[in-house]
């Protein structure tokens, strides 16, 4: 901590007033005596630019005594107090004022907001009163991703302050780095165009002072936006990643659990490939002739003729759409060399319809798998009215 | 005593002309606050007045109670002043007038 005097005061005060030395210091002097004569006429001395000085009444209040605990009351007294002018606040803050209030909005992911390509209109802007923001009181909240928005750090700027652009960022992790890097007071007072205000993304808007401060804020704006930008992308990869492992996962989990399943019970295995379009009823048969697989060939046969004769009786049960119902067995005919099963429909029942009733009391799986000499049942069928 | 006032005063007392007083007045506060920012905590103690400090506020979350938004308020340097104690006896304060 540094302690400076009125010695020091005076000798900056020469460097930019130079004078005789006793005028400087005269000057300085009669200065802050005539801010005593002030308070003491009025109670309150406002100078431009610099400040107000202002006598201010504290009423009594309990309180306690630090060194015994005991309760004591604190009588109302006076005490002087400086409120620096807006200038003098701004020139003081000049190195953090690229910096403004964010809005923090925990509901929001940070790609979802650039991605859906919401705006939230500007927060409502909040006037620093003198002493600080009273209409807010402090939150302990945890640090989350913010939005940008807009605040006008005093009333000057007001005017100036076209509206932000809005990104999802990071807090910095030291608050210290986010102060402006290059804080030029231009002596012109060059205000800074709009476009500044635009193209900055860091987590602190830039704020154009029109007051002849300049702010620059690009360095840290962009390296910001370049790793937002790296974190959606590899957010999106791997969202990407996890959606085409899980249906691989899906497709080897549903193999292996029919696996699993068929590897219960043998029987099911067969009547499953029974009813399955390869091998057909016919096929299993021609096979039963042939010496080899006398195991699968052994249940096929098990399993075949049971359902041939368990699931034909004479008289089928009608199904839904048929106008005929089968009540028996009219006739048994040889398959013969080119013959068809619906050439057979045609011919007995006089129409290529009558098919479906046949390949269903012969027991036929697909009747394109027929062949010569084999026994057709054909059905006696009766019309339902 | 505003503005005016006190500049009509500061240009009597030292028989300067007004503008020359408004001119000193800026001068005097640049000079001030270029002595406080040279370094970090440097404190400028005027005799039987009192001090000038540039403090810095850390930044801390708010909520608008109204709108219920919470807000992150970045972090500023503000410029505090601790009236010396003898101030107070210079002032003879009006409380202490009317006894």
């Amino acid at each position: 901590m540094e302690r400076k005097n009125l010695a020091d005061l005076i000798s900056v005060f020469q460097n930019i007033n130079p004078d005789k030395k006793e005028n400087v210091e005269a000057f300085v002097r009669t200065f802050f005596d005539t801010v005593v004569a002030g308070l003491q006429k009025d109670g309150i001395v406002k100078i431009k630019g610099f400040g107000t000085f202002k006598v201010v009444d504290v009423s009594a209040r309990e309180s306690v005594d630090v060194n015994t605990g005991n309760r004591i009351e604190i009588s109302s007294h006076q005490k002087i107090t400086f409120l620096p002018d807006p200038t003098l606040r701004a020139t003081v803050n000049r190195p953090f004022a690229c910096l403004q209030s964010v809005v923090i909005d925990d509901n929001r992911m940070p790609e979802s907001s650039a991605a859906d390509g919401q705006k939230d209109s500007p927060a409502d802007t909040h006037e620093n009163e003198e002493g600080g923001s009273e209409s807010f009181h402090d939150y302990d909240g945890d640090e989350s991703l913010v939005e940008k928005s807009q605040e006008s750090t005093h009333s000057e700027n007001a005017d100036a302050l076209p509206p932000a652009e809005e990104d999802d960022t990071e807090l910095p992790e030291d608050p210290n780095d986010m102060a402006c890097k290059s804080e030029k007071a231009d002596p012109a007072g060059e205000s800074p165009t709009p476009e500044s205000v635009e193209t900055s993304s860091g987590t602190y808007g830039s704020v154009p002072e029109s007051d002849g401060l300049d702010a620059d804020t690009e360095g840290t704006d962009t390296d910001v936006e370049d790793i937002e930008l790296k974190r959606k992308k590899s957010r999106k990869f791997l969202l990407i990643l996890i959606y085409f492992l899980s249906v691989v996962a899906a497709f080897c989990g549903g193999y292996f659990l029919e696996r699993y399943l068929l590897s219960l019970s043998p029987e099911i295995k067969t009547k499953e490939y029974a009813t399955m379009s390869q091998p057909s009823a016919v096929q299993i048969r021609a096979v039963k002739k042939m010496p080899v697989n006398k195991a699968a060939t052994a249940v096929s046969r098990k399993a075949e003729p049971v359902t041939q004769k368990a699931d034909r009786p004479a008289v089928m049960p009608v199904r839904k759409g048929d106008k005929y119902k089968i009540v028996g067995l009219r006739q048994i005919h040889i398959l013969k060399d080119g013959e068809d099963v619906t050439h057979l429909a045609k011919q007995v029942y006089g129409s290529k319809d009558f098919a479906k009733y046949i390949i269903r009391y012969s027991g036929i799986e697909d009747p394109d798998l027929i062949h010569v000499g084999e026994k057709i049942k054909l059905p006696e069928l009766e019309e339902i009215r | 005593m505003n503005n005016k006032e006190f500049i009509s005063k500061l240009s009597e007392a030292l028989k300067i002309d007004s503008d020359r007083a408004v001119s000193g007045t800026a001068m005097l506060t640049q000079a001030i606050t270029d002595l406080l920012s040279e370094n970090e905590g440097t404190v400028l103690k005027l005799k039987n007045f009192g001090n000038f400090e540039i403090r810095k506020r850390d930044e801390r979350f708010a909520m608008n109670p109204s709108t219920g938004k919470k807000m992150l308020v970045p972090p500023k340097l503000t410029i505090v002043f601790r009236p010396s104690p003898s101030l107070r006896d210079r002032i003879v304060l009006p409380s202490e007038k009317d006894n």
